[in-house]
């Protein structure tokens, strides 16, 4: 598990880019030449990969936090600062991120994690970035430099640009500055471990989230549900007892046991994810997450790992896109391609292969495209990274 | 500059929709010239409710075809003229979509015609130990879809977030007549976030259909702090405190003196008539949670220098003690013929300076002010008391509101936190944001409505308007829309 060092604000790489990073950007929309935004390139894994020829452009000397009052419950950090450098920050005032983002070895940046919103297990109780972005500076593919938002907890003034950043994937502005929520640490944090089929787990864990309990985390691993409740003590222990007594065979894990588990969920270090066998891939389910019927039980059980409460499903296998195309809309979401394995030794991430089914809806396409055009009227932000039409 | 005149209009819509649910004659139409802010007035070409999504899609198709202004109305409790009406269009009342299609209580959602008011979907859920979180102080009255146009929040956001953070999905109408779906029955999807795009857009990118929001188990227990300050600072700094602790409350509000005084004797909620100001602090969660978090509040209170401090007893004091806060505006109402109220939301820290500088403005413009304030999440909502009979009144009290909202921008806050921008606020946008800020919102609904038809005239100033907004500081300029007049007076 990454641990991140004791810092105070001084330490941190303060740089301020943003002229060149502007000056890039419109000299790429004046010469109509597509650029490619990357900040510690953590998440090429994510998404179409982007024309090797395309001009990369790094937010890596755009860095540090630029307000932090922790009693505002606020932050504002430039785009390239890295997540373990925000958490270093927030830890020392006992304060943590509002939700739980990938943090791959601590390398992420916060303008890569929002622009790909990619969020942890504890997504259904405490949301993603997408939910505690307050505002953002960007700048579009003209090269203005634009504010969008604030940096308080409520503003509706205008539509909401900042959130429309999130799963964007750069494809709308190059963001300079990111303004987010933040919350104190929980006082508990617990998870109970218990071995159990993937049905009844799908069915227990949304038997519990209707439950007013203290539950933070719930995702079913490798033939063990894993439960993480956080808050007061008290009540974290409370409910400990109950699952204990109720399940003679549930085991509560150490906080160092529960942290590594969470932590290596979260960024895909799970031999899950890891090892996956010639011919197979790998598919990732965002559906409702009470789905569970003959078509995902006829599956051996360690194809399949559910994750947010059952509403994050992953399955490796050698599978007809169709019928899992059809399981995914039966039960109201998308399936989308995440990797393959195309050799022994090698794991090909998506690439420029990643399918999401069902299909886009014609008149969205239209809308996402004239979205595009709107910010990026040359098409120069990241080109074909989210769509290989945009 | 239609190329169709209204009796026509009237008959094509006649054809697929009851009679009696095409509106022209003046009378009937009344009740649709204003929203919850009736300073602002216009009388439509026709209105109009269907009753299926069908007669909603034949509809937008029929006036995408003649380019006729549309503006959709939910409960029309807007309180920034979001859902004033545009003299040479049409208003699409959902009012008859009030079903609640589907409560799942196992997925904990709801799916849900846009008409269906916001406490009414927690009433549904509750045979299910669920309900809907967010609570904007009309939810016995406002609509849902209305809530998504609006981003509505309410007394518990700090803790369970705004609209935006509570629906999963939608289904809306393009300004072509496209039906689409937005969102999932998942948590995330491939691609833009439309959906959030959607939330808050006051009308102005699709009319929408169906809504399916996330529920909540209830908590289990939830107990309200009750204390009084003799400073606006004290209270202001204790906020700060109590989250310093590691406690998100459930809901945290404050309210001023003016303000308790208006509250109590509204609501007879037991307030401190002698504080200065008041904070409501609502703590949720399991009964070990709750009892522990309220010992140490109320002892922090207390030891912050809180004049008074009470913990309710009981649910129905609990309720009690929430009556006065959520009817704290028409309660403030009572006190004067007419109030306007204002939405802007700062960083906590500023609480003091920015309640001192409304103090100096509310001599400046002798008009008494009385301040509400979602204290935990910077939204602050000053009530402006005037009588609009007294000629030139109602203009001071629109400059005086303007520039509160200019006071939040200068500290670092915004223009609107909950109640959306409507034509009440447009002004101020060019306030909030620059020349390039207002182009790209216009291209983004551009993106969605090529024609600017949805709701027009609302959200985004026109940009040629923008330099004259900037340098107008008097409240007499020609832009604003409609009439002034008292709620229920007639205008001609």
């Amino acid at each position: 598990m990454n641990t991140t060092p004791k810092t105070s604000l001084a330490d941190f790489t303060a740089n301020d880019d943003a002229k060149n990073l502007i000056s890039l950007v419109k000299q790429a929309y004046e010469n109509k030449t597509p650029i490619s935004i990357e900040g510690n390139g953590t998440k090429r894994h994510l998404g179409h990969s982007i024309n090797s020829e395309h001009t990369v452009i790094s937010t890596r000397e755009h860095s540090g936090i630029l307000n932090y009052e922790p009693v505002e419950l606020v932050m504002t950090a430039r785009a390239g600062t890295t997540l373990a450098e925000i958490d270093a920050a927030l830890g020392a005032n006992q304060q943590t991120l509002a939700c739980d983002p990938a943090r791959f070895n601590g390398q992420a940046t916060i303008g890569g994690s929002l622009a790909t919103n990619q969020a942890g297990p504890s997504r259904p109780w405490t949301g993603s970035l997408r939910d505690h972005v307050l505002g953002v500076n960007l700048i579009n593919g003209k090269g203005e430099h634009l504010r969008f938002g604030g940096k308080v907890m409520k503003n509706v003034a205008g539509y909401d640009v900042s959130r429309l950043q999130a799963g964007a994937m750069g494809t709308l502005g190059l963001m300079t500055e990111i303004s987010f929520k933040i919350l104190p640490f929980a006082s508990a944090t617990m998870t109970v471990k218990q071995a159990i089929s993937q049905a009844d787990a799908i069915n227990a864990m949304n038997q519990l989230a209707g439950k007013p309990t203290p539950l933070s985390a719930a995702s079913w691993v490798s033939g063990d549900l894993y439960l993480q409740f956080s808050g007061a003590q008290i009540a974290v222990n409370k409910i400990l007892e109950t699952v204990t007594s109720d399940n003679h065979n549930a085991e509560i894990l150490s906080l160092e046991q529960a942290s590594d588990f969470w932590a290596k969920l979260r960024d895909k270090q799970l031999d899950f994810f890891n090892n996956l066998s010639s011919d197979e891939s790998l598919w990732r389910f965002s559906i409702n997450p009470t789905a569970s019927d003959d078509f995902s039980k006829s599956i051996d059980e360690k194809a399949w790992l559910a994750d947010w409460g059952g509403a994050l499903r992953w399955l490796k296998g050698d599978f007809e896109q169709e019928k899992l195309s059809q399981w995914a809309q039966t039960h109201g979401g998308e399936v989308t391609l995440f990797a393959k394995n195309r050799s022994h030794n090698e794991i090909s991430f998506t690439g420029a292969g990643q399918i999401t089914l069902p299909p886009i809806n014609p008149v969205v396409q239209r809308i996402q495209r004239n979205i595009k055009n709107s910010f990026d009227p040359h098409h120069i932000l990241n080109v074909g990274r989210l769509y290989h039409w945009i | 500059m239609n190329q169709i005149t209204t009796p026509e209009l009237s008959e094509k819509l006649k054809v697929f929709i009851n009679h009696e649910y095409v509106i022209s004659d003046a009378e009937t139409q009344r009740v649709y010239e204003c929203d919850g802010l009736s300073a602002y007035c216009e009388m439509p070409l026709l209105v109009v409710l269907p009753e299926t999504v069908e007669q909603v899609q034949r509809a937008l198709k029929l006036f995408h075809q003649y380019a006729i202004p549309v503006v959709a109305r939910g409960a029309g409790t807007s309180l920034s003229a979001g859902a004033t009406p545009h003299k040479e269009g049409v208003v699409l009342s959902l009012a008859k979509f009030t079903e609640i299609i589907q409560i799942d209580p196992k997925a904990r959602t709801a799916r849900l015609q846009p008409g269906v008011r916001n406490l009414a979907i927690s009433e549904a859920a509750a045979e299910h130990g669920l309900y809907y979180a967010p609570d904007p102080s009309s939810q016995i009255a406002c609509s849902i879809g209305g809530n998504v146009a609006e981003n509505a929040g309410g007394v518990h956001c700090l803790k369970y977030g705004l609209t935006v953070h509570n629906v999963l999905k939608i289904k809306m109408i393009t300004v072509e007549g496209e039906l689409i779906s937005i969102g999932s029955e998942g948590l995330d999807n491939y691609g833009m976030d439309l959906l959030a795009l959607i939330n808050g857009s006051e009308g102005m990118l699709g009319v929408i259909t169906e809504i399916t929001v996330k529920l909540l188990p209830i908590p289990q227990k939830a107990l309200v702090i009750l204390a009084g300050f003799d400073s606006v600072k004290t209270a202001g700094d204790s906020v700060g405190e109590v989250i310093s602790q590691g406690i998100i409350p459930g809901g945290l509000e404050m309210m001023d003196s003016y303000a308790i005084k208006a509250a109590e004797a509204f609501a007879n909620a037991g307030y401190p008539l002698d504080a200065e100001a008041l904070l409501l602090c609502e703590l949720d969660g399991t009964e070990e949670e709750v009892q522990a978090n309220t010992k140490q509040v109320a002892d922090l209170f207390t030891k912050l220098g809180a004049t008074s401090v009470r913990i309710s007893q009981s649910e129905a004091e609990r309720a009690l003690f929430w009556k006065g806060r959520k009817s704290a505006f028409p309660a403030v109402g009572r006190l004067s013929p007419d109030y306007y109220c204002m939405d802007g939301t700062i960083p906590r820290g500023q609480l003091a300076h920015v309640l001192t500088e409304i103090n100096r403005l509310s001599q400046e413009y002798d008009l008494r002010v009385a301040n509400v304030f979602h204290a935990g999440d910077g939204n602050l909502h000053p009530l402006i008391l005037f009588d609009a009979n007294k000629p030139g009144e109602f203009e001071r009290t629109e400059e005086f509101g303007g520039k509160i909202l200019e006071l939040c921008v200068a500290v670092g806050g915004c223009i609107t936190g909950e109640h959306g921008v409507g034509l009440e606020k447009i002004r101020q946008m060019a306030t909030q944001f620059n020349d390039l800020e207002i182009a790209q919102f216009h291209s983004i609904k551009f993106a969605f409505d090529p024609g600017t038809t949805l709701n027009p005239g609302k959200g985004i100033p026109m940009l040629k308007r923008c330099q004259e907004y900037r340098s107008l500081s008097k409240g007499n300029d020609k832009n604003r829309v409609g009439h002034t007049h008292k709620t229920g007076e007639n205008v001609a």
